[in-house]
């Protein structure tokens, strides 16, 4: 039996749910059309067809979802967005969502050395004054209830983020609360086969 | 057009504010997170979630986050809807089924909580006492949907609330 995934990785674990993924023969119309975006532009997994039980959602959420993590033009990068989702990710402590946004992050940024501090300090993580405005504001927003305030966005602008910029980085943290959510409730992360 | 929908009211952003302009930027954001919420509280195939228990699970949700804005517009929603005694009384974090009550219900209402503050806690064994309790798979997504929709409201509302602050 694979084992359940524990610990922060940037290793992309397997995802297996808990919930049956629909049957993509069985699929209604309003299902099939829900599986035409998915997240990332990825393939049709089991995740997407497990939120496929709720098309009416889903044809509007996997849309949101891409257009604030790589859409939204100008505004802030795609690696500070994935710092957010990795922010928000770390406070609720999902294993997958948090590999599969600190290893982009790292892809975008070459900076290993500040998702290394993230895993081994968590919320308390040291990183360079601009990483650190960008960490601390999602994990504020993170937080339940929310304990983003004014200190934070001084912070974000002191470092040299626009309102819009700001804005980006709320909705990468804030959707990847709702990410979280749906990946570790209705699924869980096994590790890989290592041979 | 822009400022009318449920994120800008709730977050008190008024035209010509800097939030206002950030939104003008974002409004293929806006559109899908009102598309969501309308999916969401008044869908077209509620599945076994009715309208208001959908609101009420909401308005708990919304209060646990301290959420006062968006607490109101769920109980309005509420209020709006056909709602019995039992999902006026879900509506209030501090209400706890007590062991009279519906055994679906009950495990719904649970799972919200645990959704709401917890998410990590859940495990299969989690899902499979929903499943136990008669909560069919396409309602413990429906659910999951709902609860995860209102987490990241508030957190959007949150932010636009900061810029517009200073």
């Amino acid at each position: 039996m694979p084992e359940v995934v524990e610990q922060f990785t940037t290793e992309i674990p397997r995802w297996s749910p808990h919930v049956r993924p629909i049957s993509q023969e069985d699929a209604t119309p309003l299902q099939q059309k829900s599986l035409e975006v998915t997240p990332s532009g990825g393939p049709i997994s089991d995740y997407v067809l497990v939120l496929a039980h709720d098309p009416e959602t889903l044809i509007h959420r996997n849309p949101l979802f891409n257009e604030i993590m790589a859409g939204s033009p100008g505004g802030l990068a795609r690696a500070d967005r994935e710092l957010g989702a990795v922010g928000a990710s770390e406070v609720n402590r999902c294993i997958f969502c948090t590999a599969v946004h600190a290893k982009r992050y790292v892809e975008l940024t070459d900076q290993a050395e500040v998702i290394e501090n993230i895993f081994q300090d968590e919320s308390a993580a040291v990183l360079p004054p601009r990483e650190q405005a960008l960490f601390d504001y999602s994990v504020a927003l993170a937080a339940i209830p929310p304990q983003a305030n004014s200190t934070h966005i001084k912070a974000l602008r002191d470092v040299g983020l626009t309102d819009l910029e700001i804005i980006d980085l709320t909705l990468s943290a804030s959707v990847f609360c709702w990410a979280n959510r749906l990946m570790e409730t209705l699924g869980e992360p096994l590790a890989r086969a290592s041979d | 057009m822009t400022l009318d929908s449920v994120i800008p009211r709730i977050a008190g952003v008024e035209a010509g504010s800097p939030a206002a302009a950030v939104l003008e930027e974002r409004g293929r954001v806006l559109e899908l997170t009102q598309n969501s919420h309308d999916a969401l509280l008044t869908p077209t195939d509620p599945g076994g979630l009715s309208l208001a228990l959908r609101a009420a699970l909401a308005t708990r949700v919304a209060t646990i986050n301290a959420e006062e804005a968006l607490t109101a517009h769920y109980r309005a929603l509420l209020d709006a809807a056909n709602a019995s005694t039992e999902d006026r009384a879900i509506a209030d974090p501090a209400h706890a089924l007590g062991a009279e009550a519906d055994r679906w219900l009950a495990a719904i209402v649970t799972h919200a909580d645990l959704l709401a503050t917890a998410p990590q806690d859940s495990n299969k064994a989690t899902i499979e006492a929903l499943g136990a309790a008669g909560v069919e798979d396409s309602d413990i997504v429906r659910l999951t949907q709902l609860i995860g929709f209102v987490v990241y409201q508030v957190r959007f509302a949150t932010g636009l609330r900061l810029i517009n602050e200073q």
